[in-house]
């Protein structure tokens, strides 16, 4: 028996025993079982309690939209990224640079998306959304909450355009044992499991991941070297996530990582086919969440750890062998090999007071540091250790621990307060108050206010009208950090931004719920590095457009849904290119056309953006539920093969997206 | 001959990504043999439960007259935030309570006509506590306190079960009745 033999008979075994173990489980519903208990026998049973400490976007009165696993399922998202680009409002840019994905809204930048995973943001002290960041697998997600606007007034930097907040699956909300397999176009394959049981008198869950693409590697014709050839865009990426809940306490342990990820190109647009980068980060949090913890009071608390590093492996390539300018000819390249590590810790508490009658107020305070530790840089070119200029075509120097690493090890601290209060004016009225306070260590403190208020016209009919005031905080790279294609500036101040929103939801019959949402979204003190500024970042930019965003869904009949929105932007000024589109259009139908079949399409329309035409990409998932158990999925995406690409501004040739794309699904669960 | 070959390459495919999640599954295994199932039979999870004591004090409650003799549908109106509580209410749909059919809908969705109030915080309570849709309404929370601060049903949790308090006074004072069996039950009766 050959080794790939044994492993296969190993799993299968360790399968077995899983669903032997756990087979009883689901012969009938919980419900129904206790349905059929009289009164007195439900008052002797013990139950299982589950926790719920989990922050929810909906404290913050604002747009709101809401993605569950539902719907994820039914549209065959594989990623994150995918999932998100059904919200009215929200485009998804990919970068150039290792085909990152980028999450805007409203036409603001991906650095204007504060992006959270149970409340911990994904950002990073030196690449703002994170150098290597691929999305999330759609599989560990429970739901995605989403406020399109400001939330700086209780989540802090970054909430200027939108805030997404993803729900994962942890202790006491996976039901059963679950394990799936994808595979598809580009080499793609997936596998997951995940498990929740109880232990101890513990909720604790399980889940892990692993995924592997080719990636779907554009021909680019023309680099910013005028070089043409593909884009490598594969990577492996690995998802493991561990957590444990008792009454009122929870406790998440997530690691995340990639390895063998091909940037395919520089930052400045030059062709890279050598670095094979890794990134690992693990998170930890300590949650406390008790809605009833004194007479008036709802107490909150978390700790949170945060560790990542990051390797360029044995790129960045930033330019090709060969490659010659005034300094001479560098027969190996321009190659700069980069890595860093980062670690924080952060604490807040939090408090909900409805002593007052018709108030709810919210009081919270915390504090934490990020470190950047282990800076490593080795260069063929540019400056040296000791400042001057390196010779072309010499070897690698080491600029670890001089000044001319690419970036300093330096601690950033930050302080914060904030207090909000919902107050019900009315029966049918309610207004929110409320403002934070941060205090950076190395740039000072900013304030930021929030107002809301929400008329409930009637059951069917809610307004509100909404104000709120937000800030980026300069990232390490923007401060401190030089690299191929910028220079730092450490004298930069806070981005700033203000938005109006007027907001309409209509249930218009049972089955049919309209919303409309009108915003101005002016921002200033933006962050650029251009030729203009000798490619050295200034606050230099400013920004200003409203937009109009228009949602519906319907449920026709018992089988068929359908659901649709349609965002157009008009930007009065800005000083930067329009790369972003002006109309954003989605439709999605979903037939449930026989018992445990459900046929989704969907349709996402770009409009046209600077120097890019217009596309529309449809995809379809065909999905089947055998019964509990066994779940199949078969997906197209891009299924009329649009020509579809991304703006890229380094480039003379725009990006292309990938083309028509086949995945296959199946999970079991036991 | 197409056909085979795309099957052979899926199941390649497949093969190598079972291989790839070997260690995964080694600690799935290692936990499934240490860790007891969460949804075992003998313990359900307090969503269901609260689910369930809701549909049986409809069961041991008599509404007043004015409130749901029309109609043959009694509307239970839920305002929470819990996804899972929401789920577990929402499954109740459908079901009769002598002969009448729930009908479970969201609060700021309903047609105003709720019959029964399920909140789940003392904020949306203090919120919705004076609102004309529920006039009339049997309410119901599992927050503490809930019936000392004006509402009917408290269901409550002492130790590892459940327990449930009755404000009486509230809720005669809308009209309803309750059976002496359900007020033996009962943790406290504030009449």
């Amino acid at each position: 028996m050959n080794r790939h033999a044994v492993l296969t008979l190993a799993v299968a075994q360790l399968l077995v025993a899983c669903l032997a173990l756990n087979a009883p489980a689901h012969a009938e519903t919980e419900l129904d079982r206790l349905l059929a208990l009289s009164m007195e026998d439900l008052l002797t049973l013990k139950v299982r309690i589950s926790t719920n400490t989990e922050q929810t976007l909906s404290k913050a009165p604002s747009v709101v939209s809401v993605i569950t696993a539902e719907d994820i399922r039914a549209t065959g998202a594989t990623n994150l990224t995918e999932i998100l680009q059904s919200v009215p409002g929200i485009y998804v840019r990919a970068n150039l640079f290792a085909f990152r994905p980028q999450v805007t809204f409203r036409g603001a930048a991906g650095t204007h998306t504060l992006l959270m995973v149970n409340g911990e943001p994904m950002r990073d002290l030196v690449w703002s959304s994170g150098i290597f960041w691929k999305g999330l697998p759609a599989s560990i997600i429970e739901r995605v909450e989403i406020i399109r606007g400001p939330g700086t007034a209780l989540f802090g930097s970054d909430a200027s355009a939108g805030v997404i907040n993803v729900i994962t699956r942890t202790a006491g909300r996976i039901e059963q044992s679950e394990a799936g397999l994808r595979a598809g176009s580009f080499d793609t394959q997936v596998g997951w499991v995940r498990h929740g049981g109880s232990w101890n008198g513990f909720d604790v869950g399980f889940s892990a991941g692993l995924s592997h693409t080719d990636g779907h590697n554009p021909f680019i014709s023309t680099d910013a070297l005028a070089a043409s050839g593909k884009a490598g865009y594969g990577w492996q990426g690995q998802d493991i996530r561990f957590s444990m809940a008792k009454q009122n306490w929870r406790l998440l342990a997530d690691y995340m990582g990639h390895r063998n990820l091909e940037t395919g190109m520089s930052g400045a647009g030059v062709l890279d086919p050598v670095t094979q980068a890794r990134d690992h980060r693990f998170d930890v949090a300590l949650l406390f969440n008790d809605e009833s913890f004194g007479r008036n009071w709802g107490l909150n608390a978390e700790l949170r750890y945060s560790y990542l590093d990051y390797s360029s492996g044995n790129g960045f390539q930033e330019r090709p062998p060969g490659f010659a300018d005034i300094t001479g000819t560098y027969p190996d390249g321009q190659l700069n090999r980069m890595q860093s590590s980062e670690r924080g810790l952060r604490a807040e508490v939090s408090g909900l007071y409805t002593g007052f009658q018709k108030h709810a107020i919210r009081l919270g305070s915390g504090y934490g540091f990020k470190d950047l530790f282990q800076v490593e840089q080795q260069v063929n070119f540019g400056i040296g250790p000791n400042g001057s200029p390196l010779p072309a075509g010499g070897p690698l120097v080491d600029l670890s621990n001089t000044p001319y690493a690419f970036a300093p090890e330096k601690i950033r601290q930050l302080s914060y307060l904030y207090l909000q209060d919902i107050w019900n004016l009315a029966p049918d009225w309610e207004l929110t108050a409320g403002a934070r306070y941060d205090h950076y260590s190395d740039f000072g403190s900013t304030l930021n206010p929030r107002l809301a208020l929400v008329w409930q016209g009637s059951e069917r009919f809610t307004t509100k009208l909404m104000y709120g005031e937000a800030f980026r905080a300069p990232s390490y790279l923007e401060l401190y950090a030089k690299t191929a294609a910028t220079n730092p500036n450490p004298d930069l101040t806070p981005e700033r931004s203000n938005t109006w929103d007027l907001s309409f939801h209509y249930a218009a019959a049972k089955d049919f719920n309209l919303g409309l949402a009108l915003y101005r979204f002016e921002q200033s003190n933006l962050i650029a590095a251009n030729a203009s500024t000798q490619f050295q970042f200034q606050n230099v930019g400013n920004r200003s457009s409203h937009g109009v965003e228009l949602e519906a869904q319907w449920q026709a009949s018992r089988t068929l849904r359908l659901a649709g929105n349609l965002a157009h932007i008009e930007e009065s000024d800005s000083t930067f290119p329009k790369s972003v589109p002006r109309e954003k259009a989605y439709l999605r139908a979903d037939w449930a056309f026989s018992p445990g079949w459900n046929w989704n399409l969907q349709a996402n329309m770009i409009g046209k953006r600077a120097g890019l035409s217009a596309y529309n990409r449809v995809d379809t998932t065909l999905h089947y539920s055998a019964d509990k158990d066994w779940d199949f999925s078969a997906s197209i995406r891009n299924l009329f093969d649009a020509d579809a690409r991304e703006f890229s501004a380094p480039l003379l040739e725009s990006l292309p997206l990938p083309g028509r794309s086949f995945y296959l699904e199946a999970k079991h669960a036991f | 001959m197409f056909f085979r070959r795309i099957a052979t390459a899926m199941l390649r495919r497949a093969r190598r990504c079972v291989l790839s999640l070997l260690p995964a599954l080694v600690l799935v295994g290692v936990c499934c043999s240490s860790v007891q199932h969460a949804a075992g039979a003998e313990m359900p999870d307090e969503q269901s439960m609260r689910s369930a004591m809701l549909f049986n004090f409809l069961k041991f409650s008599e509404f007043p007259r004015s409130g749901i003799d029309k109609t043959r549908v009694i509307q239970v109106c839920i305002d929470v935030r819990d996804n899972r509580q929401a789920e577990a209410l929402a499954a109740l749909s459908g079901r009769k309570v002598a002969g009448r059919e729930l009908r479970v809908v969201d609060f700021a969705l309903g047609n105003g006509d709720c019959q029964v109030l399920y909140v789940d915080s003392r904020q949306r309570w203090n919120a919705l506590a004076t609102h004309p849709a529920l006039r009339g309404a049997l309410t119901l929370s599992a927050y503490a306190g809930f019936a000392e601060e004006g509402g009917m049903i408290e269901i409550g949790r002492q130790d590892d079960g459940i327990r449930f308090d009755i404000n009486l006074v509230q809720a005669r004072r809308a009209g309803f009745h309750f059976s002496p069996q359900l007020l033996r039950l009962a943790r406290n009766v504030y009449e």
